[in-house]
């Protein structure tokens, strides 16, 4: 970890996926035990780090700078629960412009603005939007702004097709000093063959999951008081279960280089564990005996 | 992957403007508060970019090649300026959408089994950065097969107005070019800083010798023990100060900051401040005297720190300033300017990159006898029926560019003929557009 400017993680998910709950949950964990933090909202809908802030409003870097030519920290920044310092990187207004390049540009202006070495975190986490659907949403990966990637997964086959994305352009960036994987953060476990299915997915593909959320409605609850569940539920089980992903992310944890599934890979997999779940209403289902 | 190399704008680290027509003095002061207002032009008719700034740096390095990645108008300014090899990507439709890493390899590897650079730069262009194309990896793993340094160029086109940027990203991807020295540094040995490459080039050279100096001229040769030179002096300081303090800052060879030896008193200032730094016998400041414009209003426009130097030559040659055009203005310009208030209490400054619009309503008002500058601007004047004289600043280094503008200004004034028939022709500007004040366009940007 370098002293100046920290241990920079980024977090990657399809949308909707509880990658900005998950995220800020992490970072209020490793607030709570004392590390400095940073979360940076990669998303143009710019609701990162609303749960550290407490529903606050909080200007974009891209909006700030669309205002003024000359921006400060304090003009993008706002310290949320445990002094995890939120900026939200921003977009274009809707329907215009290109939030990949956005995202880019406002990565840059925070170096700029020496954001990492005046508040010399521990952590930095950048919260990036869903699928890597372009080149502008791989640079956290892709430039060394981050040196290790986690993707955030349900068993939702979407959701794993995104991560399987990741997974690609980890595979080929990462080979030339890009980010690694750092593992799969398993979300929204519900269905019984839910763990299972993403335990076999991360065997496939050469990778590992380093933590199971299950659904929960401390989460929903917590969320809609605009509160992290470390904060709105401290002693609750789900808080310990981030504490325990925070855990593993400030520890010396493995990294590795996944190896994506192609296309028929994928579908035939995917078609696999239809024919598995299909039918099923409760139960466990094994990734290796089936049903 | 170490992180991506950032690279500041003019603007920001220089605290630029490109455009402004006024007193120097509020000038000064805005510059030296470190926060100087941006202007913008509502308007412009030329928009010089940093690519092709970057270009006329990267062109200059002997034995390089250079493969611009973009479409294949981003190289039109190479066949006039490089030297060397050089090859663009052509980017189509299909590359835009598709990715285009695969045409840079080709594009790269191509260039270097036809040609065998001992270094290739790519060059990104706005296509690249719009997309987000990863050069890096392109370059690295070329880099890593062919083992020769491939170093990527951070332009873009359009992060600054300032199209000087396009110079300190050229000198970012010389300077890892630069090896280090383990011997030490030489003496007797100096590097020279020069973009521009004619007589008046080869010129200070022999005067350099004359002090008993090798001189390295870089970028062009020597690139590769540049850290073995005791000094660094520049030319051309507008275009090469980022590498002179890159060599410093990198390689401990201290930069000395001149004006540039343009005029018959900077050239011996110039010459004896580096005898001084040297160690060497300052030279004799002998000179002829050279006064043909005696009494004539000149007009000049050239970049900045040319155009301040030459100011001081028209005034040595007995002439009048009545006007300046510099092509961008920075912080780096306080004391020049300082001088030029100094020197010249009351007249204003012209800043703007070609912008012909501008500098004909402005001539037209200045009505000076003569215009100093490049081609394109002397063609503005001309056709005001103002006599020209079109020179570069290469052509006025050193006592030979004093003797030689003293004998182009005799020429042109002894035959105004031209530039009286050509003021004959009707004027491309409307007459309405000579009623509005030169800056109409300019305006102070509001946020």
């Amino acid at each position: 970890m370098s002293e100046s400017t920290g241990k920079h993680i980024a977090v990657y998910g399809k949308g909707g996926i509880g990658k900005s709950t998950t995220t800020s949950n992490i970072s209020a964990a490793l607030a709570e035990s004392g590390y400095r933090v940073i979360q940076i909202g990669c998303d143009p809908k710019s609701d990162s780090t609303t749960i550290l802030r407490g529903g606050e409003d909080l200007p974009t870097v891209l909006d700030s700078l669309r205002e003024h030519s000359k921006l400060s920290i304090s003009d993008v920044s706002a310290v949320g629960f445990g002094g995890v310092l939120c900026v939200e990187a921003g977009g274009p207004v809707p329907g215009v412009g290109c939030a990949g390049r956005g995202i880019n540009a406002a990565v840059d202006l925070l170096h700029e603005l020496n954001l990492f070495e005046e508040f010399k975190p521990d952590f930095v986490l950048y919260d990036v939007l869903g699928d890597v659907v372009c080149g502008g949403f791989a640079v956290p990966i892709r430039d060394g702004i981050a040196e290790a990637a986690f993707v955030v997964t349900s068993s939702d086959f979407m959701a794993i097709f995104a991560a399987n994305n990741l997974f690609k352009a980890i595979n080929k960036y990462a080979p030339s000093g890009g980010a690694r994987l750092g593992g799969i953060i398993a979300n929204s476990i519900q269905a019984p063959y839910a763990k299972s299915l993403i335990d076999d997915f991360a065997d496939r593909t050469g990778t590992g999951v380093i933590g199971y959320v299950p659904r929960s409605l401390t989460v929903a609850q917590s969320e809609l008081y605009g509160r992290t569940v470390i904060e709105a539920a401290p002693q609750s089980e789900q808080a310990e279960i981030y504490r325990g992903l925070a855990r593993h992310i400030a520890g010396n944890h493995d990294t590795g280089i996944p190896k994506p599934l192609n296309p028929p890979e994928l579908k035939t997999w995917a078609k696999e564990w239809g024919d598995r779940v299909f039918g099923v209403e409760a139960g466990i289902v094994s990734a290796r005996e089936g049903i | 992957m170490a992180r991506k190399p950032q690279l500041a704008t003019r603007e920001k680290r220089l605290n630029a403007l490109g455009a402004y027509l006024g007193e120097v003095a509020p000038l000064i002061a805005e510059l030296e508060s470190g926060d100087a207002f941006q202007r913008i032009r509502t308007f412009a008719q030329t928009g010089p970019d940093d690519i092709t700034q970057a270009l006329s740096i990267l062109g200059a390095v002997h034995g390089t090649g250079i493969v611009v990645h973009g479409a294949r108008g981003c190289a039109a300014v190479l066949p006039r300026t490089a030297r060397g090899a050089w090859a663009v990507t052509n980017l189509d439709q299909r590359d835009t959408i598709l990715g285009s890493d695969k045409a840079l390899s080709q594009a790269i590897r191509s260039l270097f089994h036809r040609h065998r650079p001992w270094a290739i730069f790519v060059v990104a262009t706005p296509v690249v950065a719009i997309n987000n194309d990863d050069i890096r990896s392109a370059a690295e793993e070329a880099a890593e097969e062919l083992k020769i340094p491939v170093v990527v160029v951070r332009s873009d086109g359009f992060r600054s107005r300032i199209a000087a940027t396009g110079f300190d990203a050229a000198a970012q991807a010389l300077l890892p070019l630069v090896s280090p020295s383990s011997a030490g540094r030489r003496s007797d040995r100096i590097n020279l800083l020069a973009v521009d490459h004619g007589p008046g080039l080869d010129h200070i050279q022999t005067l350099l010798s004359e002090l008993r100096l090798e001189v390295q001229l870089l970028p062009a040769e020597g690139l590769h023990q540049a850290a073995t030179a005791s000094l660094t002096v520049s030319l051309q300081p507008d275009e090469t100060d980022a590498l002179g303090l890159g060599l410093e800052h990198q390689h401990g060879v201290p930069f000395l900051r001149l004006p540039p030896p343009i005029g018959i008193a900077a050239t011996h200032r110039f010459l004896a401040a580096v005898a001084r730094a040297t160690g060497r016998e300052v030279p004799g400041d002998t000179a002829p005297t050279l006064e043909t414009l005696t009494g004539q209003r000149v007009a000049l426009a050239f970049p900045p720190a040319a155009a301040f130097a030459a100011a001081d030559l028209v005034e040595e040659l007995g002439g009048i300033v009545a006007g300046v055009s510099v092509e961008h203005v920075d912080s780096s310009h306080v004391t020049a300017l300082k001088d030029f208030a100094t020197k010249r209490p009351g007249l204003p400054l012209h800043v703007a990159s070609g912008q012909p619009f501008e500098q004909v309503n402005r001539l037209a008002r200045l009505t000076p006898d003569l215009f100093i500058g490049p081609a394109d601007l002397a063609l503005v004047a001309a056709r005001l029926g103002i006599p020209a004289v079109t020179v570069r600043p290469d052509d006025l280094l050193g006592l030979r560019g004093a003797a030689h503008l003293a004998r182009q200004t005799s020429k042109v004034l002894a035959k105004p003929t031209l530039a009286a028939r050509l003021a004959k022709a009707p004027s491309a500007y409307r007459p309405a557009w000579f009623k509005r004040s030169p800056d109409w366009h300019i305006k102070i940007e509001v946020k």
